[in-house]
Formats: C-alpha cells, sequence, structure tokens
C-alpha cells in the first residue's frame, strides 16, 4: 500500500520512508522483500523512534517539510479498510472471537486520513512547526523512564540472553501501559516460535502480565487503542 | 543511550541527545544549561546530574553496571521542530541517518511484523 501511495506522491515532491520496527531486523525483512518498495525502507531494532518521535504503536507516521521540520507529529496513520465489514469466522475460540469483536468496534478513518494527507500533498498546508511540537503531547516522567527501561531490557536481551530482558520489559510496561510497541514487542517474541510468522493474537505471554485483548479492553477498548488524533 | 559508567564523554552525550557543549553550557536549539559541576578532570560528565540539569530521565542497572539515559520527561515528545538524527538499519544491516531523506517533504511510516 505504501508503494503505491509513494508512486502518487513522488510528484508532489514528497519521499515516503518506511520503519519497521522490531528488535530483530529478520523479522521485517521478508515484508521489506516482499513489498517491492523503491521507497527507502530501514528497520528499527532499538525502538529509537518509540523515543524520539512518539511512534508508541502501528500503524502510526510522521510528515516533514522540505527543511526537515516535522509538521505533522506522529499520529495513527491508517491507509487500509478496517475491520468493521470483515465477516468473522464461525466456531473461532471465545477470547480470539472476542478480539475480532473488539477490532469491528474500531472506527473506520482510512478515507479520512487519505485525504488529510493528500491535501498536504497538494496544498502544503499543515501545522507550524512549533505547533507540531505541542501537538506531539506532553511525556510523563513515568513515560520517559519507561523508554529508558525498554532500551535497557533491549540490551540485556542482547548481552546476556532474552531473560535479562524480562525485569526491564515488565517495568517499561507498568510505567506506560499505551506504550503498545513496547508491550507488543515483548509479547511477540514470547508468542513467536523462531522463524514462523508473528502470532497476532499475542494470547499467551508467559512472564508478562498483559496479553492485547485484556489490555485494550483495559483502556476503554478500541478507541483508545492509538493516541488521540487529529489531521 | 546505554553507558557502562556513571559518566559519559560530551562527544557521546551530543552524538545520542543532539545536545552540544558550546561556551555557556550544553545546549539544544535556544536552551543552555550549565555544566558547572558535572565535568570531571578528565572533561567526561557526571551522567545523572547532566540528564537531570536537561530534564532526562537516567534508570540505573546494578547487577549488570549499566545506565540507560531516557528521554526528557515533562516536556513535548518532540524535543524539537527540527527532525532528529536517528540511526537505523537499511536491509543489508547498515547504519542510516534518517535525516539522509531530507531535502524534500517526507511521509515517514512506522509499521511491525507484530
Amino acid at each position: 500500500m505504501w508503494q503505491g501511495l509513494n508512486a502518487e506522491l513522488e510528484q508532489y515532491g514528497i519521499t515516503v520512508v518506511t520503519i519497521g520496527i522490531d528488535v530483530d531486523p529478520t523479522n521485517c525483512h521478508p515484508y521489506m522483500d516482499k513489498s517491492g518498495a523503491t521507497h527507502p525502507q530501514l528497520v528499527d531494532t532499538a525502538h529509537a523512534t518509540v523515543g524520539a518521535l512518539g511512534f508508541t504503536n502501528v500503524p502510526m507516521s510522521m510528515w516533514v517539510d522540505a527543511d526537515g521540520r516535522i509538521v505533522q507529529p506522529a499520529h495513527y496513520s491508517p491507509v487500509t479498510p478496517g475491520w468493521g465489514d470483515r465477516t468473522i469466522p464461525e466456531g473461532l475460540p471465545p477470547r480470539i472471537l472476542g478480539r475480532f469483536e473488539v477490532l469491528q468496534k474500531a472506527t473506520d478513518r482510512h478515507q479520512e486520513y487519505l485525504s488529510a494527507l493528500r491535501r498536504w500533498a497538494t496544498d502544503g498546508v499543515a501545522l507550524d512547526p512549533e505547533a507540531a511540537r505541542t501537538a506531539s503531547g506532553l511525556r510523563s516522567e513515568d513515560e520517559a523512564m519507561a523508554v529508558a527501561c525498554f532500551e535497557l531490557g533491549n540490551h540485556l536481551r542482547h548481552t546476556v540472553g532474552p531473560e535479562a530482558a524480562v525485569p526491564w520489559w515488565r517495568q517499561a510496561h507498568r510505567l506506560d501501559p499505551n506504550n503498545w510497541a513496547a508491550k507488543r514487542q515483548a509479547w511477540s517474541l514470547v508468542t513467536t516460535a523462531e522463524g514462523e510468522a508473528p502470532d497476532l493474537m499475542q494470547e499467551d505471554t508467559g512472564p508478562y502480565d498483559g496479553n492485547w485483548l485484556d489490555d485494550v479492553l483495559a483502556v476503554g477498548g478500541i478507541a483508545n487503542y492509538y493516541p488521540p488524533t487529529t489531521w | 543511550m546505554i553507558t557502562t559508567t556513571p559518566t559519559v564523554a560530551p562527544t557521546e552525550w551530543e552524538a545520542a541527545t543532539g545536545w552540544h557543549l558550546e561556551t555557556q553550557g550544553m545546549c539544544l536549539g535556544d536552551r543552555c544549561v550549565p555544566v558547572a559541576g558535572v565535568t570531571a578532570s578528565d572533561g567526561s560528565l557526571d551522567l545523572e546530574e547532566l540528564a537531570k540539569r536537561t530534564g532526562r530521565v537516567v534508570v540505573h542497572d546494578e547487577l549488570h553496571g549499566l545506565w540507560a539515559v531516557g528521554p526528557e520527561a515533562n516536556a513535548p515528545v518532540l524535543a524539537s521542530t527540527e527532525l532528529p538524527r536517528l540511526l537505523l538499519e537499511d536491509r543489508a544491516g547498515n547504519q542510516v541517518d534518517l535525516r539522509t531523506f531530507l531535502g524534500k517533504r517526507m511521509v515517514i511510516h512506522a509499521w511491525a511484523p507484530w
């Protein structure tokens, strides 16, 4: 999808840069290879974009002007239809059915987002950079600590072993329950065996306290799964 | 930013945080904080004190002898209106600064396999 958008936006002098977030880059490579992308494709193995840019979940994006100034901070960026019209298969286990039901409650905003993106492409009107900085939101001390805890855990995962990451990642999850990137990353490493496709259900999350369905319900449902966004 | 000592070289701090040493202290944009009392005789900087003065948080792992510096707390998520220097990996594993692609407008899009 982003390859198509890049082709469309190029005529307006816009480059798409996609960033796959995963502590293991080989988890991103198959998707990058299949995409056929001609735009730059990068991998963030340190979750550095979470701390520096505010990508606390995916899909999220930001817009940058030609002078390198951020004019739309990190925001939810759906570009494909939501789950509302999809048929849920019959006979699913209750918790998997619960996940589908939660996803179906999400408001489908992809057309609204694409319109906003195309509007910026053609008229170039966005937030002024200071307003964009303000709109990026205030990061609390706990949220900042969570970023540091995640980085420490990731460092220990590579230098000591996977178990060494767990206490710090648990701490990160506790400090910032809305950093879904940190939680989904940790859960994925428990639920997905090496070389297998990611288990998107993320139910049996081992040493971590949460799981996708219960944590989404705990924040009040899918409407609160992404930061509040206006484009 | 991970360190194995409670001190940090100014260059290392600059590369990791965007703050840089000037005559009036450690600066980012139009903000400067003094480094008096933070600088050791060998020129290294006291990590926790420097973090405190620049509003950043530090987490210490005593067992492994590590310090992790987090982003600025009680401040906008974006430290600056300018896209920061950010090293990421390309498909071949090379380190690439996100700012490499400046010169045209950019849409930076984050996705994940999980």
